[in-house]
């Protein structure tokens, strides 16, 4: 079986990859979708830095030895038109396309630093 | 943070506020700020894969070149360029990779810090823990043979017992074997496939016999030298035995430019000598899988043009010469390298159990196959045996036994 990799348009888009040591939860278990995670700042230096609730992180900009492509799965039925993944059947054609390709990260590597603050009341 | 119902919307006062807070300098922040937040979809990311590309791989997916996944549900899966095979793997990691579509590098968030700071709104379209890493592997053609087998030609007086179904066309082989295409055409050659009316067909071993035994016999017949094989001469005198295109793949197969010509200019050929003693003893070996070394090399030595002289170092790959101490003699015993399993870890101990200790001249054809652009002979060899010498002699045997 062959399923093809199409490329999506002319131009490749260009992503990031923010790297985390360890993992994004929140506080009250809700799902993480569509929720505010933090702020990133860079310095004029250009070392980027994150605060994450009461967190603070410094990363570093790198670019991948080994970039990544974005590849999407999509169900095309006999029509050759988009199909949910819950429709696939037998007739159904598998393709994958490039959305973009991923360059550089920025990389979180170290410890977060607490940020400590007399007014709570922030995020 | 007035209304709780509607999506928490960050403010350029909110961001200032932690800047002080964390005690950070703001006129040594550049100007823009991204706010991240996750996408309304950022747990369904079950239909977006990370895949890792080297230099090759990205130059092929920027032309548009179109890569594809192949294998069936059985084998494991093997990405393809036009003409480079890849070995898929999934990597974990235990950091998390958030993918961000729209995410401003250091560059490109300004220089001077403004009177006011400039927000942006930056979507996690989701995270990921696994991505997809390749390493260029040689494409897995094992397969050529058994699945052509059925319809292999087996002359042109067989062709109506075989079943019209089981045929293979370039379409249909393209779809059942993992290698590029550029890898598979060229492989088509060496496995000797031939184009018949458009099908790729196998030869049987006996048509092989058959066909190459009449091309090797025009040798005496016409008392040609060796180096002056005469190919449209051999061609016009089989014409009525051997289909063109089976002439042409067989005789280039096993022929080459000698460098001498015909008085019209055409090139003349000799017949490589290994590659024809080797499909000999082969054929002997088939009738007769274990020999006396003597007997055996008596038989070779008949069955070959006179002009060829078989030397046992050519049997690598086909069959061991082993001294039987039960009988007091040296045998030479039928061991087809294509019989062996094709994992690694297997091959090599079938090896090993077959035969103790072997010399790097005596394994190689034995593995050869499993060498890959980063893992040579003596890699392999380093990594799955053992070695010691012996009468200065260096030999190979197994890692784990005594």
């Amino acid at each position: 079986m062959i399923i093809r990799i199409k490329k999506d348009g002319e131009d490749t888009n260009e992503w990031a990859i923010i790297e985390l040591q360890g993992d994004l939860e929140s506080r009250t278990n809700q799902s993480l979708n569509d929720q505010f995670i933090g702020d990133l700042h860079y310095t004029k230096t250009g070392t980027p830095i994150l605060i994450v609730g009461h967190h603070i992180l410094y990363g570093k900009e790198v670019s991948l030895d080994k970039p990544f492509a974005v590849l999407e799965k999509i169900h095309y039925n006999e029509n050759d038109q988009v199909v949910d993944k819950s429709m696939s059947d037998s007739r159904t054609r598998t393709e994958y396309t490039v959305r973009a390709i991923v360059k550089k990260k920025l990389v979180f590597r170290v410890r977060p630093k607490p940020i400590i603050a007399n007014v709570p009341k922030m995020v | 943070m007035a209304d709780v119902k509607e999506k928490y919307r960050r403010t350029a006062d909110d961001v200032q506020k932690v800047i002080t807070l964390s005690k950070l300098d703001e006129t040594e922040l550049t100007e823009i700020t991204q706010v991240l937040q996750f996408s309304p979809e950022s747990d369904q990311t079950s239909h977006i894969k990370l895949l890792e590309l080297d230099s090759h791989l990205l130059q092929a997916v920027k032309e548009g070149d179109s890569l594809t996944f192949r294998g069936s549900e059985e084998e494991s899966v093997v990405l393809c360029s036009r003409n480079r095979t890849y070995d898929l793997q999934e990597a974990e990691t235990s950091n998390s990779l958030l993918l961000v579509p729209d995410c401003k590098f250091s560059k490109e968030t300004g220089s001077s810090a403004g009177t006011c700071r400039i927000l942006q709104e930056t979507t996690v379209k989701g995270v990921f823990y696994t991505y997809f890493e390749v390493s260029q592997c040689r494409p897995r053609l094992n397969k050529l043979h058994k699945v052509l087998a059925s319809s292999a030609f087996n002359g042109k007086e067989c062709e109506s017992l075989v079943d019209q179904t089981t045929l293979y066309n370039w379409e249909k082989l393209v779809q059942e074997i993992q290698a590029s295409e550029d890898e598979l055409r060229e492989a088509l050659s060496s496995y000797l496939i031939v184009n018949i009316n458009g099908y790729l067909r196998s030869l049987t071993f006996e048509y092989e016999t058959h066909a190459l035994s009449l091309m090797l016999d025009l040798i005496d017949e016409n008392s040609w030298e060796m180096d002056e094989i005469d190919k449209e001469m051999s061609f016009s005198l089989l014409e009525e035995l051997i289909p063109d295109s089976v002439f042409q793949v067989l005789f280039h197969a096993y022929a080459e430019p000698s460098g001498k010509t015909k008085e019209n200019g055409e090139s003349l050929f000799r017949y490589n000598e290994e590659k024809v003693c080797k499909f000999l003893a082969k054929v002997l070996l088939a009738a007769s899988p274990v020999n006396k070394y003597d007997e055996f090399m008596e038989a070779w030595k008949i069955g070959t043009p006179d002009c060829m002289e078989p030397k046992d170092s050519w049997l690598g790959g086909i069959a061991l010469i082993v001294f039987n101490t039960r009988k007091n003699v040296k045998e030479i015993i039928s061991y087809p390298a294509a019989d062996l399993p094709d994992g690694i870890n297997q091959r090599f101990e079938e090896l090993f159990k077959t035969k103790e200790k072997w010399t790097i001249e005596e394994i190689t054809p034995y593995i050869f196959d499993l060498t890959t652009t980063k893992t040579n002979v003596n890699g392999l060899l380093t990594k799955y045996a053992r070695s010691s010498m012996s009468n200065g002699i260096k030999y190979y045997s197994s890692k784990h036994c005594k």
